[in-house]
């Protein structure tokens, strides 16, 4: 239990989460080494405000797998700051995602996002 | 008000592009551009790679014709190597070289261009394309697949796989040839040489209606650039440059691919991704040269094999003095460069040592940089890297055939709206021949993703202020 | 071995299956040729347990277990293929994908790839996870070898083989989580390392991470079998 007012952002809580057990990992077990990577660059997209809801379920899905099948407590562990934000606070994520609009006043919306390729459709 | 016409997709082609023909304000052509609108980057990100991948990943460059890039890459890669492969070796690429010529100029001439040569420039887009030709003369389109079939054929069959064989590496080729697989072969030939008479047949027949065309389509003195063996026969795998000037005199010879860079530049211009290549002597633009098939045939003295060499004099005779000018006879030049394509894979297949088990050379790095050319379907194709200690790429530079006849392609483009866009009025008829004009060049938009049937066209009348006037879908 | 063998029974995928003590589910499961999709396990080499697609449920217990390095007990119950098992496989295989830089059409081990393998037999059509992309380099110093960081998926076959077989543990791994590359020495060029040139590793390596220079363009099946062999004939000496 963490007692935190409404100053804290909860996706931006979980993105900090979610660094932490990225660089604590050891990099031995594959849902642990390349899952917490891939949520920390979909909490950073959906933080910038460059998130779908698609990401969302991705999200959702990646806590399942590394939560479920890494090798230590650090992976087994690591995905639920992630799952009790979006159990308590899920509008927060959606206020990212549909409204682009950070509730707490934390998150840069305008931040880029490197890992975000643009596609260029010949007109 | 002055105006331009846009043509974008141009269609038929091999890659992507566009048209943009500029009027003044009394509505007379100014200025066209032909604009190739993509940036593919294979330069850069094969940086870091270990040469000898490099013929694998730039055959990804394109899916018409991965075997020039191979073999382009893969000389490149055997100075590196400092090597000379074995003879059987050479001999297995150039016929590999020459099988991707029947297939690409097939798909050119028959499924690209063929439909305005028989249906008519003016006749109606929704037919204008090769089932359009298969129902007016079965005969010729049956003719053109099976072309393209022999020559993709032969390419499944050295290299087992149709597009981007990795059969060509750097040393040689991965496997020697079965004697199965030449006796298969040997057994296509009479079918393919029945097609090309047939279409050559057919070529001289309607080549005359055309007249007017052919006047307008880049037509104009330029230089021509292309391989030639020691005895002035023509060459696509091996061999040295040749570059020709306008009345047939010889400008420079023996061009090496180690001295391509000192002799050749790239020029740049803002409205294409693709870069506009120059004879270095002359500068940029008087320098421009033209390559591929007419180049080629102007240049060579003779094709090393009887059929086409017959054909070759009667090219010859289409111009008094000197070289060939209107690019309208790529068509001609492209039938005569299949029938020596086949007549010249029917000689190597008799080599005595065709068989033979020696077929690739190995060898670390020996020198940091290196260049290699080979002959394109569409023109001389030149490869340039360099390398650190370990063989890792640190450098490349690509000169590919579309880059050196970009300058003529625009030219031409230019000739041909002057002549047709009259008080800035046109019909679908008349930008079918502006693009026309682009499809002899047979260009390959360093792209390999090509749109099945027509792709949509649409046509847009600008003003000065960018505002859209008019406005033309089909 | 000793005389006297603890035998224990089991069922597998609703199959009856006897056992040695001490012997693992994945051992057990080959033995009696039920198929469980394995990547970082090699046999003839000691098993990490890192790949984690080898995991299966055992019932009475909600957890997720590796067969590589669970024991078996009597009256064990395994299942292998469920819906949930399939799911978290592929979206291991997934993140394999997008953690590097896979490229199998320029790839040397293209039609020899154990990645690409499971990949198709697992029924991965796309990656929906963003690719990463990193910038990594190629190790080409090695006189007939080279290492490709891009096409590595950090099973440390090549780590295990080198230090347990051939004996030199020239291979290692650096650095943790997603940064983590495998390094020869204290990381020095592969070429300049203690390397003995035996080749193992490329022989073990399930990618196209560790190849022959030779090979390229040709076709380059990897032979990881002459383990067991090695194996067997150095306990018969």
């Amino acid at each position: 239990m963490i007692v935190m007012d409404d100053t804290s952002c909860m996706v931006n809580v979980a993105r900090f989460f979610i660094e932490f057990c990225m660089t604590e990992s050891c990099g031995k077990c594959i849902p642990c080494r390349a899952g917490t990577a891939q949520m920390h660059t979909l909490l950073t997209r959906i933080c910038a405000g460059h998130g779908t809801m698609d990401d969302l379920d991705l999200l959702v899905e990646l806590c399942a797998t590394v939560k479920e099948t890494s090798l230590c407590g650090l992976g087994q562990t690591a995905p639920n700051p992630v799952l009790s934000t979006l159990k308590y606070f899920k509008h927060e994520y959606i206020d990212h995602i549909v409204h682009k609009r950070c509730p707490a006043g934390v998150c840069n919306m305008e931040a880029p996002v490197a890992a975000e390729s643009p596609v260029e459709v010949l007109a | 008000m002055s105006q331009t016409i846009t043509i974008d997709p141009v269609t038929r082609l091999e890659g992507h592009g566009k048209i943009t023909i500029h009027l003044n304000d009394q509505g007379e052509v100014e200025n066209a551009n032909f604009h190739v609108t993509q940036v593919r980057g294979f330069e850069k990100f094969s940086e870091g790679r270990p040469f000898y991948e490099m013929p694998s990943l730039m055959a990804r460059i394109c899916g018409i014709c991965p075997v020039s890039h191979l073999i382009a890459s893969a000389k490149a890669c055997e100075a590196i190597m400092s090597v000379r492969i074995p003879h059987t070796a050479a001999q297995l690429r150039r016929m590999l070289n020459l099988a991707q010529m029947v297939q690409s100029h097939a798909l050119s001439f028959f499924y690209l261009s063929s439909p305005d040569l028989l249906l008519g420039m003016e006749s109606d887009p929704q037919t204008r394309h090769i089932f359009g030709v298969v129902g007016a003369k079965p005969e010729l389109g049956r003719a053109g697949i099976a072309l393209r079939r022999f020559g993709q054929h032969i390419i499944e069959l050295l290299g087992n796989k149709r597009i981007h064989p990795g059969w060509v590496v750097p040393g040689g080729v991965t496997e020697p040839l079965a004697s199965a697989k030449r006796d298969e072969i040997l057994g296509m030939i009479p079918e393919a040489y029945a097609n090309i008479e047939l279409a050559l047949r057919w070529y001289k027949q309607i080549a005359e209606t055309f007249a007017p065309e052919i006047e307008v389509f880049a037509n104009f003195a330029s230089l021509y650039m292309g391989l030639i063996n020691e005895d002035e026969s023509i060459e696509f795998t091996d061999g040295a440059l040749r570059l020709m000037g306008a009345r047939g005199e010889i400008v420079a010879d023996g061009i090496t691919a180690a001295q391509f860079p000192e002799v050749i530049g790239e020029a740049v211009e803002p409205y294409s991704y693709t870069k506009f290549a120059y004879y270095k002597p002359l500068g940029y633009p008087d320098g421009s040269y033209r390559v591929g098939p007419l180049a080629r045939l102007n240049i060579a003295k003779s094709m090393g094999t009887p059929m086409a060499d017959g054909e070759l004099s009667l090219f010859k005779q289409i111009s008094d003095d000197g070289p060939v000018q209107s690019s309208f006879y790529y068509h001609y030049a492209r039938l005569i460069d299949i029938l020596h394509g086949i007549e010249k894979i029917e000689m190597i297949l008799s080599d005595p040592l065709i068989l033979d088990k020696h077929v690739r050379a190995t060898a670390g790095v020996n020198r940091l940089e290196g260049a290699g050319q080979a002959e394109a379907p569409r023109g001389t194709l030149h490869h340039h890297y360099k390398v650190d200690e370990n063989g890792l790429i640190t450098w490349a530079n690509l000169v590919i055939a579309t880059g050196q006849n970009n300058n003529a392609m625009n030219k031409g483009v230019l000739q041909a709206a002057k002549h047709y866009v009259k008080d800035g009025k046109f019909t679908e008829g008349i930008l079918n021949r502006v693009e026309a004009v682009v499809r002899t060049f047979d260009p390959c938009l360093s792209c390999s993703t090509h749109a099945f049937g027509q792709m949509p066209l649409a046509i847009s009348l600008v003003s000065a202020e960018g505002e859209v006037v008019d406005r033309v879908v089909r | 071995m000793s005389t006297s063998v603890d035998v224990k029974t089991l069922l597998i995928d609703g199959q009856e299956v006897s056992a040695r003590s001490g012997q693992t589910i994945l051992e057990v499961a080959k033995e009696n040729d039920i198929y469980i999709p394995t990547l970082c396990h090699l046999d003839g080499l000691s098993d990490v347990g890192a790949c984690r697609l080898c995991v299966v449920e055992i019932k009475g217990n909600n957890k997720l277990f590796p067969a590589c390095v669970t024991s078996v007990f009597e009256g064990m119950e395994v299942t292998t293929v469920t819906e949930r098992l399939q799911k978290h496989r592929l979206t291991i295989l997934e993140m394999l994908f997008a953690e590097r830089n896979h490229i199998c059409s320029v790839c040397v081990a293209n039609g020899h790839c154990e990645l690409q393998t499971l990949g198709q037999e697992q029924g991965l059509t796309h990656v929906r996870l963003p690719y990463r992309n990193p910038e990594l380099p190629v190790d080409a110093s090695h006189e007939r070898f080279t290492l490709d960081h891009n096409r590595c998926i950090m099973c440390t076959r090549c780590v295990r083989v080198c230090a347990e077989i051939e004996g030199a543990h020239v291979w290692d791994v650096m650095g943790r989580g997603i940064d983590s590359m495998i390094i020869s020495d204290l990381h020095e060029e592969w070429g300049k390392s203690s390397c003995t040139r035996c080749g193992k590793c490329v022989q073990v390596c399930p990618t196209g991470a560790l190849f022959d220079k030779s090979k390229i363009g040709s076709d380059h099946p990897k032979y990881p079998d002459f383990l067991p062999n090695l194996n067997l004939m150095r306990e018969a000496q």
